[in-house]
C-alpha cells in the first residue's frame, strides 16, 4: 500500500463518485422518508395483513399465517365480478375522457391567450374541489327532483322523474367529470410539443387538414393520451367516493368493497387481499400504458 | 412565360407594413435567391408563395393559373423548412412515402419514385431510420427527397442550409445546386448569406424592410448595386463608405475624400455642384505600396492586419484625415500593423451614391486620377 508522505499513514481514497452519491442520497431523502412513511411502510404492514388469519385480538406478530384469504378471493365469482366491472367501468371512463378530453385539449391549445386562460380554469375546477364535493354536486344535479330531471320533462322527453343516481351512465358521467383534468392537460402538453411546421409541412405535401390530423397529429400525441389514459385509468379502478353517492350502493367497484370489508366487517386480512388486487391492477396497467410508450420513444431516438 | 410570377404583392401585419409592391418573376428552371437582413420579409414572400400566408394585395401566379387562394395543399409546391420539419414518428420511406400517399398514387409508382429521390440524395439503404437517427445533413436530404418526390411545379427553401456547420453548408450547396440545375426544377431560397446566395442563385433579389432593393444576376449586383444599401449588404468584407460634397476647385468639379481630389464628370454637361454623395470603394480596389517603393498614393499607416490565408485583410487610416479604410491584399508583400503604407484607388471600379436617395448615381464618372498622383509625387 503507498503511504502519505506527510502522515505517513495510507492514502485515503476519496473518489468523487461516492461523494456524488451522498449528495444524491441527501437530497432524495426527504421525498424518500415520505415514501417510507405513508406508502411503503403501510403497504408491507398490508402484505403481512393479507396472509394471516383475520385475528383483531392479536397483535401483528403473533396471529398465524394462512392463504386462506386468496383461495377465497379467488374462488368467489362475486369477487371477480367486482373486479370485471371495476375494469370495465375504468375503460369506459378513460375511452369517454379521451374522446372528449381530446377535442377539448385541442381546442385550448388552438384557442388564444385569453379564451386559453379561461378554457383551462374551467376545466381545472374538478381539481379544486376534491371528489366529495364533486360527487354531491352530480348528487343534486341527477336527483329525482334536480335540473336534469326538470330539464328532461320540459322538453317532453320523459313524464316522470328518472331515477338516475344508482345507474352506471350516472356514475361514468360524474368519474369523467372528475378525471377529465389530468386526460385534458397531458393531451395539451403534447400538442404543444408538436413543431408548428411539422403541420406546415403535412399540409405543403398534399395533406388536408383532416388527414394531417390523423396521420400527423394524432400519432404524435399518442405518448399524452397514453400519460392521461394511465392517470385517468388509476384514478377510476380506485374511486371510492363518486361511485358511492352517484351509486347509491348498488355499484359495487373494489375501493367499495375493500371499505365494506374493513370498516363494516373489520376483516382487515380480507381487505388487505383486495387491495393487493387493486394495486396489482394498477401497476400492470400503468406499466403496460407507460411502457408500450418508453418503446416507442427508443425505437425513434 | 415565367413559372412564377408575383404582382403587387403587398403585406400588413398588425399596422406594421411586412411586404410592399413586391413583383418577381422566375422563369422555368431558375434559382433565385431572397436575400435580406432578419425581419425583411424575405420569409413571408416564401411562406406566401408556399400558401402559409395570404396577401392583402397583388396576385401570385404558378404556371399561369393564379394560386393565391389555394390553400398549401393544392398548391402543387414543394416546401423544405428550415428546422426539415420531419415527422419525427415515421421512417425516412414514410416521410417521402406521406405526400405521394396523400395524392393517391398508385403504390407501385410510389415504390419506384421513393427509391429514386434516394438515391438521387444519395440516402439510399437508410429507409428504414427515423429521423432522430440521422445527422442534421441527412435529415435535410430526407426533407428535400420528401418534397421532390412530388414533383412539385416550384420548391421553395427556407434557409435550408443554417442549421449545418460551415464545412457541411459548402458541400450540400454544391450538391444543392447541381440537383436543382439537373432536374431542372424552378427553385426559390431564402437566405440571410450574401455567399449562399452569391454562389447558388441564377438571380438574386435583394430585400429591406419589406421592398425589393434590386433583383439581378450575383455579378450585377457586386458590380453595379442599384443603392447604398445593396451595395453595403452585398461584399465580404464590406466595401468602404465615405460620404462626401461635390465642390469646384480650379477648373474642375469633384470630391474631396482620403485626403484627396477626385474629379467627376458629367457626360456633355457639367456635373452639380454642392450636391452629396457617399463614395464606395471596395476593398480589392484599394492597393497598397510601401513607402519606400517610392510609387505616388495617399499616405496613410496601417492599424490592424487580418491574415486570412490567401489574402489579408488589412486595416488602415490616411495620414492627414485620419479617415479609416480596409483593403483586400492579395500581393506578397503585406505590411504589419504600424507601418507606413501609400495607397491608390482603382477609381473605375468606385460606386458612387446619391446622399439624400441613396440610389446609385450612373450619369457621372469619376476620373482616374492615378496619373496625376504619380506626377505629384514624382516632382
Amino acid at each position: 500500500m503507498r503511504e502519505d508522505i506527510i502522515t505517513g499513514g495510507p492514502i485515503k481514497a476519496k473518489p468523487a463518485a461516492r461523494r456524488r452519491l451522498w449528495s444524491y442520497v441527501a437530497l432524495l431523502s426527504p421525498a424518500m422518508l415520505i415514501y417510507w412513511l405513508v406508502f411503503l411502510i403501510p403497504a408491507i404492514v398490508l402484505l403481512i395483513n393479507s396472509i394471516q388469519v383475520n385475528q383483531p385480538e392479536k397483535s401483528m406478530w403473533e396471529r398465524e399465517l394462512t392463504l386462506a384469504n386468496f383461495i377465497r378471493f379467488v374462488s368467489d365469482p362475486y369477487f371477480i365480478k367486482v373486479i370485471g366491472i371495476t375494469l370495465l367501468m375504468g375503460v369506459i371512463v378513460v375511452l369517454v375522457s379521451l374522446v372528449i378530453g381530446y377535442v377539448l385539449a385541442y381546442h385550448i391549445y388552438k384557442a388564444k391567450s385569453f379564451v386559453k386562460t379561461s378554457l383551462i380554469t374551467i376545466v381545472l375546477t374538478p381539481l379544486f374541489s376534491g371528489a366529495l364535493l364533486q360527487s354531491l354536486g352530480w348528487y343534486l344535479m341527477f336527483a329525482r327532483y334536480g335540473p336534469i330531471n326538470a330539464f328532461l320533462k320540459d322538453i317532453g322527453l320523459i313524464d316522470q322523474p328518472y331515477n338516475f343516481l344508482g345507474t352506471y351512465t350516472a356514475v361514468v358521467i360524474a368519474l369523467v367529470h372528475g378525471f377529465l383534468p389530468f386526460m385534458v392537460l397531458s393531451i395539451v402538453n403534447s400538442l404543444r410539443s408538436i413543431p408548428v411546421n411539422v403541420l406546415d409541412a403535412a399540409s405543403s405535401l398534399g395533406a388536408n387538414s383532416w388527414t394531417a390530423f390523423l396521420r400527423v397529429t394524432l400519432p404524435l400525441t399518442k405518448g399524452g393520451m397514453m400519460a392521461g389514459s394511465a392517470l385517468v385509468f388509476g384514478g377510476t379502478i380506485g374511486s371510492f367516493a363518486t361511485p358511492g353517492i352517484i351509486g347509491q350502493g348498488k355499484i359495487q367497484m373494489l375501493a367499495q368493497i375493500i371499505y365494506q370489508q374493513a370498516i363494516q366487517i373489520f376483516d382487515w386480512s380480507f381487505a388487505s387481499v383486495i387491495s393487493i388486487a387493486l394495486l396489482l391492477v394498477l401497476i400492470i396497467v400503468t406499466m403496460s400504458l407507460t411502457g408500450s410508450v418508453k418503446l416507442q420513444g427508443r425505437n425513434r431516438g | 412565360m415565367s413559372q412564377l410570377s408575383l404582382e403587387r404583392i403587398s403585406k400588413t401585419f398588425r399596422g406594421v407594413e411586412v411586404l410592399r409592391d413586391i413583383h418577381l418573376q422566375a422563369e422555368p428552371g431558375e434559382f433565385i435567391c431572397l436575400l435580406g437582413p432578419s425581419g425583411s420579409g424575405k420569409s413571408t414572400i416564401l411562406r406566401m408563395v408556399g400558401g402559409f400566408e395570404t396577401a392583402d394585395l397583388g396576385t401570385i401566379s404558378l404556371a399561369g393559373e393564379e394560386i393565391g387562394d389555394l390553400p398549401p395543399n393544392r398548391r402543387n409546391i414543394g416546401f423544405v423548412f428550415q428546422d426539415y420539419a420531419l415527422f419525427p414518428h415515421l421512417t425516412v420511406e414514410e416521410n417521402i412515402a406521406f405526400g405521394l400517399k396523400c395524392k393517391r398514387t398508385a403504390a407501385e409508382e410510389s415504390k419506384a419514385r421513393i427509391r429514386s429521390v434516394l438515391d438521387i440524395v444519395g440516402l439510399t439503404g437508410l429507409e428504414k431510420r427515423y429521423p432522430k437517427q440521422l445527422s442534421g445533413g441527412q435529415q435535410q436530404r430526407v426533407a428535400i427527397a420528401r418534397a421532390i418526390a412530388l414533383r412539385p411545379a416550384l420548391l421553395l427553401l427556407d434557409e435550408p442550409l443554417s442549421n449545418l456547420d460551415a464545412k457541411l453548408r459548402r458541400q450540400i450547396r454544391l450538391e444543392m445546386r447541381a440537383l436543382q440545375q439537373e432536374l431542372g426544377i424552378t427553385t426559390i431560397m431564402v437566405t440571410h448569406d450574401q455567399e449562399e446566395a452569391m454562389t447558388m442563385a441564377d438571380r438574386i433579389a435583394v430585400l429591406q424592410n419589406g421592398v425589393i432593393q434590386q433583383i439581378g444576376t450575383p455579378l450585377e449586383l457586386y458590380k453595379s448595386p442599384a443603392n447604398l444599401f445593396v451595395a453595403g449588404f452585398i461584399g465580404d468584407p464590406p466595401i468602404n463608405l465615405y460620404p462626401c460634397r461635390s465642390k469646384r476647385s480650379g477648373g474642375a468639379v469633384g470630391i474631396s475624400v482620403l485626403d484627396t481630389f477626385l474629379e467627376i464628370s458629367c457626360g456633355t454637361g457639367v456635373p452639380p455642384e454642392d450636391c452629396d454623395y457617399v463614395l464606395g470603394i471596395r476593398p480589392e480596389d484599394v492597393l497598397l505600396s510601401p513607402v519606400d517603393e517610392g510609387r505616388g498614393g495617399i499616405a496613410a499607416t496601417v492599424d490592424v492586419v487580418e491574415y486570412l490565408g490567401s489574402a489579408a485583410l488589412v486595416h488602415i487610416r490616411t495620414a492627414g484625415s485620419g479617415t479609416k479604410l480596409c483593403a483586400l491584399v492579395h500581393s506578397k508583400w503585406i505590411p504589419g500593423s504600424g507601418d507606413r503604407v501609400k495607397l491608390q484607388l482603382v477609381v473605375e471600379n468606385a460606386l458612387l451614391f446619391h446622399g439624400d436617395t441613396t440610389g446609385a448615381v450612373t450619369a457621372i464618372e469619376i476620373k482616374d486620377s492615378a496619373a496625376a498622383y504619380a506626377a505629384r509625387s514624382g516632382s
